[in-house]
């Protein structure tokens, strides 16, 4: 997990002072991996939430015929937050940045890394 | 698994509506005095109606009068042919205007209410739908602005497949699609998708939401509030045949105009 661990700390680097966190997260809601800028941001909340809404997004999609879910992206006033399914979709990724960041940066950066995310996770 | 029931415990019209709404996959047999209608649904869209050696639009007006019988409901039947393209909203609207007018042709008979002049807000269709009065009010002047401004929307959005305003209860304001869809299901799909962001963002103190981009293999939804109102414009397109930027930019434009279209 050391290397999952390195692949997030570089992505962090990455988005510079943008970055506000991130985390890797089974369906279950449990991160196995994450960092963050703020030392009080919930981690295990922000992940079961959003693994919930993950859920819902894939039946929704399912339920009126949209295709297979790939991300999803909530602009906020103080905040973007990128999911994107990893791997066989047992996992998503999500990375919160603040909205002065360059959305198709962060984009482009998932698309780069979330194959070696998903190399980094025992299975 | 079937379910069945009796006319006088639920409206063919009631029963008809909630299959769409539900999205059902299925066919529904009614028998009325000696006769038999089935009625199939593909996803909530009526694709095929059958009487006897009759079949398609008209037979399904003429059923909608069928006020006593029993029906069963039976779900994952495919329809064997296809002879109904039309929305279930439509299909609904235009049958009870026939209804109406055949028992009704002028002055409503005694003991009978005349069809509400609000009834596209009773089964959630949009107003466009409606036919033109001379005196519309500011909700039907509401609507009717922001079809047209949809309407638009279409014209500027590559790939758009459809787009909606709809309100916190699910139900769509105004919509617009390119061909049969059950909109009242997406609508109400996209509704439970957003609370539900709405609430976590809520919960994690991330500030309040503005839009939220659902990408799948095949499109792209964006749903994106109009301004601090109970609405949202729904927005979908093919991925393969629209432009991501280009998609934003007009949804935040065209939701501009779309609170400028709303009563204050």
């Amino acid at each position: 997990m050391a290397k999952l661990d390195d692949i997030l700390i570089d992505v962090r680097n990455q988005l510079g002072s943008d970055f506000i966190a991130t985390d890797v997260v089974g369906m279950d809601g449990m991160s196995i991996a994450g960092s963050s800028a703020n030392p009080d941001f919930n981690a295990d909340a922000a992940s079961a939430r959003f693994a919930m809404v993950m859920k819902l997004a894939t039946k929704v999609a399912t339920k009126v015929k949209m295709g297979e879910v790939e991300d999803s992206l909530v602009t906020t006033d103080k905040t973007y937050i990128l999911t994107r399914f990893i791997g066989d979709g047992s996992y998503y990724w999500a990375i919160t940045v603040t909205p002065e960041a360059t959305l198709g940066v962060v984009r482009m950066l998932m698309d780069e890394y979330a194959d070696q995310i998903w190399d980094a996770i025992p299975h | 698994m079937a379910v069945q029931g009796n006319l006088s415990e639920i409206s063919l019209t009631d029963l008809i509506q909630l299959n769409c709404q539900s999205g059902m996959t299925g066919r529904l047999t009614v028998s009325s005095r000696g006769r038999t209608a089935q009625v199939f649904f593909d996803g909530g869209v009526i694709v095929h109606v059958t009487q006897g050696e009759k079949s398609g639009q008209e037979v399904f007006y003429e059923i909608l009068g069928w006020d006593s019988g029993v029906f069963t409901l039976e779900s994952g039947i495919l329809t064997p042919t296809q002879t109904i393209n039309a929305r279930c909203s439509d299909l609904l609207l235009g049958g009870l205007h026939q209804l109406d007018e055949k028992s009704n042709p002028k002055e409503p008979a005694p003991g009978q209410l005349p069809l509400p002049e609000d009834v596209g807000e009773l089964f959630g269709f949009e107003k466009s739908n409606l036919p033109e009065t001379e005196d519309l009010s500011t909700e039907d002047t509401m609507a009717q602005n922001m079809q047209e401004i949809l309407m638009e929307l279409t014209e500027e959005v590559p790939g758009l497949l459809a787009a909606a305003v709809v309100g916190m209860d699910g139900l769509p304001v105004a919509d617009v699609a390119r061909g049969p869809v059950n909109i009242e299901q997406i609508s109400a799909q996209m509704t439970l998708l957003i609370k539900l962001v709405e609430t976590s963002t809520e919960k994690l103190d991330a500030g309040t939401v503005q839009d939220y981009l659902l990408t799948t293999d095949k499109a792209y939804l964006l749903l994106h509030f109009l301004g601090n109102t109970q609405y949202f414009l729904g927005m979908s397109a093919d991925r393969s045949k629209t432009n991501l930027g280009k998609m934003r930019l007009y949804n935040r434009v065209f939701a501009e105009k779309l609170i400028a279209a709303m009563p204050r």
